[in-house]
């Protein structure tokens, strides 16, 4: 073993601790040089404005002067005593090199001696081994006084370190006016800052901080200047300390939402699975919460087809337990926030979370993928939204699915809208029942939405496109000729005619039935490469000239010889 | 009671972009407060230093809101100014 194996430098490097104290230096200046600032601003205001208000920001420049150069010295005594420490730290590590090079001597005198005496042929065998033994003997003590200096050197930075802490901490103690500067832990939120600055504690007040989150239902605006007034950190407990009402809260960025409703997601996990037994509701909602978890990694793991790292996916909405733990999921593909095209893909009849997340998040990366090879300059958020509680058939017939699913709908639309960054060109698609819980939606409120499209719809609600309160042209219909959902006219007129007066796209799959309705052809509409997702995909992307219209249906669904009357039916399919 | 009340709309928004760009400047610092212990592995230093750091950056970000609300006030005052001043040229009072 070499004197640089056996005796290990201080933990902390010279230049690093250097370099903390050339960064406090430069916070230092930097607060400097706003209070200097704040001083020129302070007396440019009192020049330009004088009167009570005037006084009032006056004041309040002066305690935010006073908050900031409270910052400077302590700084610069934090930076000399790390600098002090920096010498301690450079000297020990001189020391260390110096016991290093003794260490190499005394082993290399050992083997000379030891090698020396191998081949002293005049010593007889015994003897040669006493010589041995006493130039060990003597090696290992000298060694040992190396190492006890070493030690030495060790402690003696350890308990620099731990001064050097405690002053810190004390110019850190100093900071806020009125502190001791005792050396005592600092834990100053903002909030004790902030009390020192009057017009912001109002401000503040006034906008809810300090509370628990705004309750559900509250206007987006209002959240959004409750969000705007907490600082980061106060963000980031927020998201920790409610991460069920954040995520629910519309008015704050998708990104907030998400990382809320994944904090719960995961606490749900860890929560069941240390528990040594499971009801079968808790099996199903850690089923539910796996199955959210899988999805998001699986879109992550995915990258932008147009080369822009990986896709980003976002949980905007999760409750695992909503609707007798059938559950409430909206996972986005892409970022909502900053998306130039949003689109919510609204499913049909029995989804749930367990029984159809998988296939619409797969819908819902198909159409963000797709839009982005087709719209290579703009972004595309999809969101698979499984937020309402999908009837089963006869709840469809009989309840009010769709009222009660077109408000939670509604709800999210106008929620991601308040938090974005930017007005996104907005598109509900509803696929079989969704797009009558998409059409009510739009009949009954102001949705902020651009477009909507209608695939494999039973009936969107309303008899006329203009019913659902769009500009005229911005209400698309795919329907296959081969869909048997599709001719219902349940919910509503049946969209594929000319008379309801929306635009009809061709929607036809390769592989439909060769000859009849069949009801696999309900679920091919976002079939990789069919022409119906190319469609859908144009009108989420506004690219509206690239739509390849289709014939509109006839009145009647089948002619005399058994054959579908829907111009589509003889037509063949793109491929 | 009587207030005195003294405003040049073009100070105050002078007043109001200075107080702005220190905002910015504070809010630009922000990441540098969170990179002042980085490096450091002695325990009991590293959370000393963390903890000013930690001190400072949130100070500088409370400061940047409070000068971003100073700002807007300073700013619409000077709108409310503008426009009331305006009304009085425009009917010829003072």
């Amino acid at each position: 073993m070499t004197g640089s194996e056996a005796l290990p430098y201080p933990s902390d490097e010279p230049a690093v601790i250097s370099g903390a104290a050339a960064r406090c230096t430069r916070l230092a200046a930097v607060a400097g040089q706003v209070v200097v600032e704040l001083l020129v601003g302070a007396g440019q205001l009192t020049e330009a404005w004088q009167g009570q208000a005037a006084r009032g920001c006056d004041i309040e420049l002066q305690r935010a002067t006073a908050l900031v150069r409270s910052l400077v010295e302590p700084l610069h005594r934090s930076a000399a005593h790390l600098r002090a420490h920096a010498e301690v730290v450079a000297e020990a590590r001189t020391s260390v090199d110096g016991l290093r090079r003794k260490y190499d001597d005394l082993v290399a005198a050992h083997r000379g001696e030891t090698s020396r005496l191998l081949q002293d042929s005049e010593l007889v065998g015994p003897l040669r081994r006493v010589f041995a033994d006493d130039v060990l003997a003597s090696q290992q003590a000298e060694l040992a006084v190396v190492h006890r200096r070493h030690l030495e050197v060790l402690d003696r930075v350890a308990a620099h370190a731990r001064l050097t802490a405690r002053l810190v901490a004390a110019a850190a103690g100093s900071v806020l006016p009125g502190r001791s500067g005792d050396g005592s832990p600092v834990s100053a939120r903002e909030s004790d800052l902030v009390a020192l600055l009057p017009l912001l504690a109002a401000a503040r007040r006034a906008a809810g901080v300090g509370s628990s989150p705004p309750p559900p239902g509250t206007p987006p605006d209002l959240v959004r200047l409750w969000w705007a007034a907490l600082t980061s950190d106060e963000q980031q407990r927020a998201v920790r300390g409610w991460p069920i009402a954040i995520g629910a809260l519309g008015g704050l960025p998708a990104a907030v939402r998400s990382a809320a409703n994944e904090h719960r997601l995961e606490r749900d996990i860890a929560l069941l699975l240390a528990r040594s037994s499971l009801s079968d509701d808790d099996e199903r909602w850690l089923e539910s919460c796996l199955l959210v978890r899988a999805q998001l990694a699986r879109v992550r793991a995915t990258r932008d087809p147009d080369g822009l790292g990986p896709t980003t996916a976002q949980l905007l909405a999760f409750d695992p337990k909503a609707y007798g733990s059938e559950g409430r999921v909206a996972l986005a593909v892409g970022d909502v926030d900053s998306a130039d095209n949003v689109a919510f893909l609204v499913p049909g009849m029995g989804s749930d979370l367990r029984g159809a997340l998988a296939d619409l998040t797969g819908n819902a990366m198909r159409v963000t993928a797709a839009a982005r090879l087709d719209s290579p300059g703009t972004t595309t958020a999809t969101v698979a939204w499984l937020g309402y509680d999908a009837p089963g058939l006869r709840e469809a017939t009989l309840g009010n699915a769709a009222g009660d699913g077109a408000d939670l709908l509604v709800a999210d639309l106008l929620a991601v809208q308040a938090g974005s960054a930017v007005v996104p060109h907005l598109t509900v698609i509803g696929h079989s029942y969704g797009s009558t819980t998409a059409g009510t939606a739009l009949r009954d409120r102001e949705t902020g939405t651009d477009d909507v499209v209608l695939v494999g719809s039973p009936g969107p609600g309303v008899e006329r496109a203009k019913q659902l309160h769009l500009p005229a042209g911005h209400v698309f219909v795919g329907a296959s000729s081969r869909d048997p959902v599709s001719y219902l006219d349940r919910f509503g007129k049946d969209p594929a005619h000319a008379s309801f007066g929306a635009t009809r796209f061709q929607a036809e799959d390769p592989t439909r039935n060769a000859w009849r309705v069949d009801v696999d052809d309900h679920s091919k509409y976002f079939d990789p490469g069919s022409e119906s997702l190319a469609n859908i995909v144009d009108v989420v992307t506004a690219d509206y000239a690239d739509i390849d219209r289709a014939a509109y249906r006839g009145e009647v669904f089948l002619r005399p010889d058994g054959i579908n009357s829907d111009p589509e039916a003889r037509r063949e399919p793109a491929r | 009671m009587r207030w005195h009340v003294r405003v040049q709309g073009d100070g105050l928004l002078a007043a109001g972009s200075r107080l702005e760009e220190l905002a910015w400047l504070a809010r630009d610092r922000l990441g540098d407060c969170a990179r002042v212990p980085a490096g450091l592995r002695d325990p009991a230093l590293r959370e000393a230093v963390r903890a000013l750091a930690d001190l400072a950056g949130d100070l500088l970000e409370v400061l940047a809101d409070d000068l971003d609300l100073l700002a807007t006030k300073v700013r619409s005052g000077a709108t409310v100014y503008d426009h009331v001043e305006g009304s009085v040229v425009r009917r010829g009072i003072g």
